[in-house]
């Protein structure tokens, strides 16, 4: 564990934070609850405070205004407004620019929206700032960020004070006392000892600052026995102290029970005036202190004498406005120490941090430590497999039943592990409502974004990955799908235009769905473009969902107007690319004036499947079992059909033999694997059935990456290699005849 | 929390707990009654591992009454735990009492 | 012995650099997200400091303070409360349930462990 490896945790959790900034801000704008305000001040409160700790101060800055401006939201301060919400997320944006600055050596973040923006929200922190807004803002939160410079405020504030105090005590005599000890007088509050402090903590920490050289522990405030708390305090000492700290430094080691406690340090060659204010501070042990001070050895004999004649003499001058000066606020009147002792402080603070390793304590685990136990349960569920195989050979009983067994809780450990990688579709979900907002007021448009099935689970990978081609989708259905409000109300449609975003399991799928109840696709249009283009031949009949489908060919759009939407995002065939790099599927279903819906079909995951195993002449092959729909025989009297009638449907064949030109003698009878992609259908001409079962994909090298018959390879329990078929390809191959029209 | 044996004029009160502020309150009623006039009384610190300074408190309020009473107070046995702290607070000459260094501590 | 300190933070960077600063020093360190799951971690451990960040989901900083109080064997364990400049209204509460040491944030390691030292019993 390193400050490497906690930055690296800032990074992560602050994105989280953006993340849901940005969703609480949506909310914000329906319902401005106490709640939310809450939330979304605790975002930023969090990030900036934990960027400080990590030094990044570009993002300590800026944050600490929107925190303060987040603060008089929550206090009621300041109302919820449109304007206010909209320049919030300009914030947010720029704050998740600014953490992407520091995380990436590429990405620069603009400064000068940075400081437009602590304009604006200048204007809304309004008269508690100072003019002007973003100059002063920047000064006070760099004064607040580094200690450096904090205690260069004290010292400005201190000197003021001294300038005011000297007056006062230059009509004393100005004697400087022969000690060069700091004298340190402690009367503890009387709540110490609950409040959980120790005076002792205190004086071993004093101790690290110098050597204490006489102390003295005082029972003078003692109570008598009956009104004696044994959990209340009534210490005192007195301390003098040989030590090269600065004052500041010193006063800090009592930061935490000042408060409560009556503290008075004097530097050392102090002037006597300021052991005559100490003895002043103490009104009821008069005597008492000047005799410790006395006996301590901080004032000579000669000295008390004259300070308590001082304080007499004072006392009668000024006996309109006597003590002035509060307990604990000591002058210091040798000030030519503060300039050395400063710079130590901050020479002191510009220590380098530590990194000391730890014992790692987080659950957030690296992906590829997932990657490899999915791999290892994958060879697993393989080697399973092969002892299922050997058992079933020996035929006894009793092994049969152990491999079932251990077979089955392999399949469950198989699950766990997938399990691990599984997220719920919701974070990338909600990200689309800042989409749909801004997107919607770019277009003029009034869309409602719902989500439905957000709870639902898919690969992390698969996730990451979906991202992208859901972003196109959802601008195409805003940009190209719904109406202006004014076409919407003519067309007899409500205002608002509706988009779905849905995800559902479906057999082994995960289905997620794009839908909007816009305008729909012109069909007709879509084919003359199609045909324009050379896309499909003039001639073709092609059913309306292949029609559609073509909306996915590289270069047809169907918007009548370039918006500057369509400038940005990838065309919908890099749409498909991207899904099919991911063994799925897309497909759109449309209705004119109705709307359209965009169906993404994806595996679970990406690593294992359950799979139909069969065989052509020696070779194996595995069918993803979801795919499949039905076993049937193939009629031996048709010799190499390209077609079959199943109950009335044409259904397409594929012969592996001529698609993968394999030879060796056909069996007496083959089978027909039915399988199904989306709307289409195709038969797999097999020799040899033989079962379900599990498999591990494993990619195919280059030279077969290409290959669109094939989605990749297994090992058999046996050893031996199968090719696992992609469905989808095969069923194109199979429909080549119709695609054919399109290329003559 | 306190074992008492008396011998004589002599009673001594050998402390069984530690002397935090999470103690002090059942120790300080248990120990305060012990002053008294009628007997010498003898504290013995040798089990006290733990002390701070509402402990030190309280055996200096007892020191100061036997003071005040004119009743005969000695601790003894000092444990290295109550020496230490006693040290750092320049308690030792305070409270009078002779301290017995055992040769490992020495 | 080893002391041992509770950090109840919600931001886990924040727990992490002051992990690796204490037990740099030599603390032993017992991390909590949140006041409920500081309670917990409190009935597991018996901690010689506890510190713990105001602003957290489930239960903020002072009402765990405030439970932190009445428990026997917790009540006079010494708090360092973390903030910021612009919690003083929260300073006030915590003030009035008993907190006393506050650090505020951002801080240095260095910074946490001096006031770390000040306290601890």
């Amino acid at each position: 564990m390193s400050m490497e490896a906690a930055l690296q945790t800032y990074f992560s959790e602050a994105n989280e934070l953006i993340d849901e900034m940005e969703n609480d801000l949506l909310a914000l704008e329906q319902d401005a609850s106490d709640e939310l305000l809450n939330s979304i001040f605790r975002a930023a409160h969090t990030i900036k405070g934990s960027a400080g700790i990590f030094g990044l101060d570009d993002i300590v800055e800026f944050t600490h205004v929107v925190e303060n401006v987040l603060d008089k939201l929550r206090d009621h301060e300041l109302n919820v407004s449109s304007a206010l919400v909209s320049l919030l997320f300009r914030c947010r944006d720029h704050i998740q620019s600014l953490l992407q600055a520091e995380q990436e050596e590429a990405h620069q973040a603009d400064h000068e929206l940075g400081k437009s923006l602590l304009k604006e929200l200048n204007a809304y922190l309004g008269a508690t700032t100072e003019a002007p807004p973003s100059a002063s803002i920047e000064e006070e939160v760099q004064a607040s960020t580094s200690l450096a410079s904090n205690a260069m405020q004290r010292y400005v504030q201190h000197l003021t004070e001294e300038d005011e105090a000297r007056a006062n005590v230059e009509r004393m005599a100005d004697q400087d006392v022969k000690n060069d000890l700091w004298h340190i007088s402690l009367r503890f509050g009387i709540n110490s000892f609950r409040d959980g402090m120790d005076p002792l903590s205190f004086i071993s920490y004093l101790s690290k600052l110098g050597k204490i050289k006489q102390i003295r522990t005082l029972a003078d405030h003692f109570p008598t026995l009956d009104n004696y708390d044994a959990e209340s305090c009534y210490l005192g000492f007195e301390i003098r102290l040989d030590s090269q700290a600065a004052k500041q430094e010193i006063e800090d080691v009592f930061e935490f029970v000042q408060e409560d406690s009556d503290i008075t340090i004097i530097p050392p060659h102090s002037t006597l005036s300021q052991y005559i204010e100490l003895i002043n501070s103490m009104p009821d042990v008069d005597l008492k202190i000047g005799e410790i001070l006395l006996e301590c050895g901080a004032l000579t004999k000669r000295e008390l004498a004259a300070a308590l004649q001082q304080q007499a003499q004072h006392a009668n001058t000024s006996s309109d406005n006597q003590q002035a000066v509060p307990i604990g606020d000591i002058i210091t009147e040798s000030s030519t120490q503060l300039s050395p002792v400063l710079e130590a402080a901050v020479r002191k603070q510009s220590q380098v941090r530590e990194s000391i390793a730890r014992e790692q304590k987080s659950l957030r685990v690296d992906a590829d430590k997932l990657d490899l136990l999915i791999n290892y349960v994958g060879e697993l569920v393989t080697a399973g497999a092969g002892a299922a195989l050997h058992a079933q050979a020996l035929n006894d009983p009793g092994m049969l039943e152990s491999i079932a067994a251990v077979n089955s809780l392999l399949e469950e450990v198989r699950d766990a592990a997938l399990n691990l990688r599984m997220v719920a579709i919701g974070a990338t979900f909600t990200r689309f409502q800042r989409v749909v907002r801004d997107v919607s007021k770019d277009l003029g448009k009034n869309v409602e974004l719902s989500i439905m099935g957000a709870e639902t689970e898919l690969d992390k990978s698969v996730v990451e990955k979906i991202a992208d081609p859901l972003m196109h989708l959802v601008r195409n259905a805003m940009d190209h799908g719904l109406e202006t409000p004014e076409k919407r109300l003519a067309a007899g449609k409500s205002e608002h235009g509706e988009l779905l975003l849905n995800a559902y399991h479906d057999s082994g799928n995960i289905v997620i769905e794009v839908c909007d109840d816009g305008a729909g696709i012109d069909v007709d249009k879509l084919r003359a473009k199609a045909v324009s283009k050379g896309l499909i031949a003039e001639e073709a009949v092609l059913e309306k969902h292949e029609l559609l489908q073509l909306i996915f060919e590289p270069g047809l759009s169907t918007a009548q107007a370039v918006s500057n939407l369509s400038g940005r995002g990838v065309g919908m065939d890099v749409v498909r690319r991207n899904i099919t790099e991911l063994r799925g599927r897309i497909e759109v279903d449309s209705d004119l004036g109705k709307g359209t819906t965009v169906r993404i079909i994806l595996p679970l995951t990406l690593a294992i499947i359950d799979g139909f195993l069969i065989g052509v002449a020696d070779q194996s092959f595995v069918i993803p079992l979801d795919t499949v729909s039905e076993c049937v025989e193939l009629d031996i009297n048709e010799n190499h059909p390209e077609y079959i009638d199943l109950r009335g449907q044409v259904l397409p064949l594929v012969d592996l033999r001529t698609t993968f030109d394999l030879s060796g003698n056909l069996p007496k009878r083959q089978s027909v694997v039915v399988v199904q992609s989306g709307h289409q259908s195709a038969g797999i001409i097999v020799d040899r059935l033989m079962g379900e079962l599990q498999t591990v994909i494993k990619p195919l090298g280059q030279i077969f990456g290409q290959s669109e018959t094939l989605a990749g390879s297994t090992i058999l329990g046996s050893g031996a290699v199968a090719l696992i078929l992609d469905v989808q390809g095969l069923i194109e191959h199979a429909s080549k005849p119709v695609n054919k029209l399109a290329t003559h | 929390m306190l074992a008492i044996s008396e011998a004589g004029d002599k009673r001594t009160v050998a402390l069984q707990s530690d002397l935090t502020i999470y103690q002090i309150k059942d120790v300080s009623d248990a120990l305060l009654p012990q002053l008294s006039p009628d007997y010498d009384l003898e504290i013995n610190l040798s089990e006290v591992n733990e002390l701070d300074c509402s402990g030190v408190q309280l055996l200096m309020l007892m020191r100061q009454q036997s003071r005040q009473q004119a009743t005969k107070l000695t601790i003894v046995e000092h444990s290295q735990a109550v020496l230490e702290v006693f040290d750092q607070l320049d308690l030792v000459r305070w409270f009078e009492d002779p301290i017995v260094l055992t040769g490992g501590a020495q | 012995m080893q002391k041992t300190i509770l950090i109840v933070d919600d931001s886990a960077s924040v727990r992490q650099v002051v992990s690796i600063a204490l037990t740099g020093a030599g603390y032993q360190v017992v991390e909590a997200c949140d006041g409920k799951d500081a309670l917990v971690k409190l009935d597991k451990n018996r901690v010689n400091l506890i510190i713990s960040d105001v602003n957290m989901p489930n239960m903020d900083g002072i009402t765990m303070l405030k439970e932190v109080k009445k428990r026997p064997d917790t009540k006079f364990t010494p708090v360092i409360m973390l903030t910021t400049e612009s919690e003083q209204s929260k300073k006030e509460q915590g003030r009035a349930a008993g907190a006393k040491a506050w650090v505020v944030k951002p801080f240095q390691p260095q910074q946490m462990l001096a006031a770390v030292s000040k306290l601890v019993r």
